[in-house]
């Protein structure tokens, strides 16, 4: 995760690693490892909190994640669709080439906020911010 | 081209079992220098088929003397994942494909894993053979 953002918590999953990392409201999710059925067990009720707290943006940081089932990706449809309620988005960065496979194949690619890095995330905020303020 | 002789996995339909078998899967076929996109469809069709076989095909069945058993080989570059379950009949291939066209957030999530299965393999087949759900996915590997 980039410097700008500060590591807030880590936890241990069946299969790898989950860590929360912020940036004023911006919270960004790094999971590692899998994200399965088994691994949901810890990653659904963490993501929950994360979700009762309305981030303005929500981030999640795929890069070392390697192994990506229905069931984990369930996860990422319940964030977008709280995310969605308030008005908060949702970003994934770093996506390894089966991670992409798998939005590709569920379709949801196009649909996505899919970025290199939070480099290129920001350039987007920036933008959008910059849209916002000229009222378009 | 890539040979691996057939070896087998023995599991109790609990899901504990999964992450056991796949790690397992795993260190074997890395071991033999599988591509990942191969170690990757094993681990899945253990993940999706075995979930979905404990939650529905073993549900409310005894199910202490139940077994699936999961034979992995390579025949001429292709990847065979055969996995077998003593559970009640149930076709994954009678399942509607997701409608991709609604709204991501209110795309229903059954079906999901089965989809994603039928597009990363080559083959997908299913059979009841001797009481037992059969089904066969195969890729060709690169």
């Amino acid at each position: 995760m980039e410097l700008s953002f500060n590591k807030v918590w880590e936890r241990d999953t069946s299969g790898g690693n989950i860590a929360l990392w912020i940036r004023g409201d911006h919270y960004a999710l790094h999971i590692s490892g899998t994200l399965d059925a088994a691994s949901t067990d810890v990653v659904s009720p963490a993501l929950d909190s994360i979700l009762e707290q309305h981030p303005k943006e929500l981030i999640f940081d795929l890069a070392e994640l390697k192994y990506l089932t229905s069931m984990g990706y369930r996860l990422f449809l319940i964030a977008l669709k709280s995310q969605n309620e308030h008005g908060g988005t949702v970003s994934f960065i770093h996506l390894q080439p089966q991670i992409q496979e798998v939005f590709s194949i569920m379709g949801a690619l196009s649909d996505l906020n899919v970025f290199a890095n939070v480099a290129e995330l920001d350039h987007y905020l920036l933008a959008r911010q910059k849209a916002v303020e000229r009222g378009e | 081209m890539l040979e691996l002789a057939p070896k087998q996995w023995r599991m109790h339909p609990e899901n504990s079992e999964i992450s056991r078998v796949n790690g397992e899967v795993e260190e074997w076929l890395a071991g033999a220098d599988v591509p990942f996109s191969g170690i990757y469809l094993a681990n899945l069709t253990v993940e999706e088929l075995v979930t979905n076989c404990i939650k529905y095909g073993y549900a409310g069945m005894d199910t202490t003397d139940k077994g699936i058993d999961v034979v992995i080989s390579i025949v001429g570059g292709e990847l065979i994942i055969i996995l077998s379950d003593d559970a009640a009949p149930f076709d994954p291939l009678a399942q509607a494909a997701p409608d991709l066209t609604i709204p991501l957030e209110d795309r229903p999530i059954g079906g999901l894993g089965i989809h994603m299965l039928r597009q990363m393999s080559t083959g997908f087949a299913y059979a009841f053979e001797n009481g037992r759900n059969v089904v066969t996915i195969t890729k060709q590997l690169v």
